[in-house]
């Protein structure tokens, strides 16, 4: 046999048995990594609907959004449901929008009738300004009625104010950030029948 | 046995990392903090390990013509492999080293050793030098990422690999005093470059 011919040959099986060991192992692991990615995220999730653990509810991302919501910032809702009843119990969002620095993604709980979280996820704020003003918002949303976005409004005006923000780029964050919270608002609203 | 301690000891003696600097786009890349160095040092030292013998096995079907492709294939298939193992056991190490994974099967010390020692000796002697490579390797990094991490940040945090808590962590000095420029690309140049004046000096070794 040539020698090309044996090296090639060699090469062919050395190539065929790393692949297969790779496949193996890839569809022996791949699952496991992939759940767990999952499990982490629900995780998150569940930390903006303020849940420890998703024990007597269902959490589960709604299959398609309609384009009017993508189209307004919403990349992704999970909603949360009763276990035993299939009432929905909350909705968390996954949402984006461009504040004074670029994009800003975040998501942001609600159950029952309060905001029970929001966490940046993204953000590319001015440091010691936009920064400030994204990290108060995480606490402050906290326990605020859903039904009134004017609440989110006062409770980002306060926080401006407050903290002397009442600048042009905390201002365009804020805007930025109510207007696609009012989206999730009033979609959550609608799915769980309230009157706002 | 004699012939696995000769190469480690050898291997050891030779001091690749220091006086070659080879592999140190790695070395660079990842020691801005200690947990990273050791995760990027283990990395390697199992790539070694593993990336070896093999070779050597192969050496008998490896010619001048083919040597290339085998080496690559046997080191690029060996990390694709620790990879998928890193990424299940421990996520947070996978997620900082990044790219860094996947050059360590590009790695110049792997493929220094693979042609110097694993494509000539048997299967002992390269485990031997794999080990004494990757020990010798891990030294230098562990070393590295201390020293960065300490003067860049003032403190020491050893981070988990699989859940990323912490594991220790201890102020040595002030903030303040610190200096940031260490876990700053150009710090790594800075600090590997004094290193390796410093351990040549105090270790004697030469180049040739």
């Amino acid at each position: 046999m040539k020698a090309s011919m044996k090296s090639s040959l060699f090469l062919g099986t050395l190539i065929l048995v790393i692949s297969a060991t790779l496949g193996i192992v890839n569809s022996l692991v791949r699952p496991l990594i992939t759940q767990r990615q999952i499990d982490q995220q629900n995780a998150t999730y569940l930390d903006v609907l303020d849940l420890s653990s998703s024990t007597g509810f269902v959490l589960k991302p709604v299959a398609s959004l309609s384009p009017e919501l993508t189209d307004q910032g919403v990349l992704k809702i999970l909603t949360l449901t009763n276990e035993i009843s299939d009432e929905l119990v909350g909705t968390a969002y996954e949402l984006t929008t461009s504040g004074w620095g670029g994009t800003i993604t975040f998501l942001l709980g609600m159950r029952d009738d309060i905001y029970t979280g929001l966490k940046i996820i993204e953000q590319h704020e001015t440091r010691g300004i936009g920064d400030v003003l994204l990290d108060g918002l995480e606490t402050l949303i906290e326990g605020v009625s859903v039904t009134d976005i004017d609440v989110v409004q006062s409770v980002i005006s306060a926080y401006i104010l407050q903290e002397t923000l009442s600048v042009t780029f905390a201002n365009v964050t804020r805007s930025a950030m109510v207007r696609v919270i009012e989206v999730a608002q009033t979609d959550y609203v609608a799915r769980r029948g309230m009157n706002p | 046995m004699k012939a696995f301690q000769k190469a480690f000891l050898s291997a050891i003696k030779q001091q690749q990392t220091y006086v070659a600097v080879l592999g140190a786009c790695t070395a660079l890349a990842t020691t801005y903090s200690l947990s990273l160095s050791i995760a990027m040092a283990v990395l390697l030292f199992f790539t070694l390990m593993f990336s070896m013998p093999i070779v050597s096995l192969l050496r008998k079907w490896t010619t001048e013509d083919n040597k290339i492709l085998v080496y690559f294939l046997v080191s690029g298939g060996m990390v694709s492999l620790l990879q998928l193992l890193a990424e299940w056991f421990f996520p947070i190490a996978y997620e900082g080293l990044g790219i860094f994974t996947w050059l360590v099967a590009v790695n110049c010390l792997l493929i220094t050793r693979i042609e110097v020692v694993a494509a000539q000796e048997g299967v002992i002697p390269s485990l031997g030098d794999a080990m004494g490579s990757g020990l010798a390797y891990g030294f230098f990094l562990g070393l590295l990422g201390l020293l960065r991490e300490v003067i860049g940040t003032g403190s020491l945090h050893w981070f988990s690999w699989a859940d990323g808590s912490t594991v220790f962590q201890f102020v040595v000095w002030d903030e303040a005093l610190s200096i940031p420029l260490m876990i700053q690309p150009i710090g790594a140049f800075l600090m590997s470059g004094l290193l390796i004046a410093f351990l040549n000096k105090v270790g004697g070794f030469r180049r040739g």
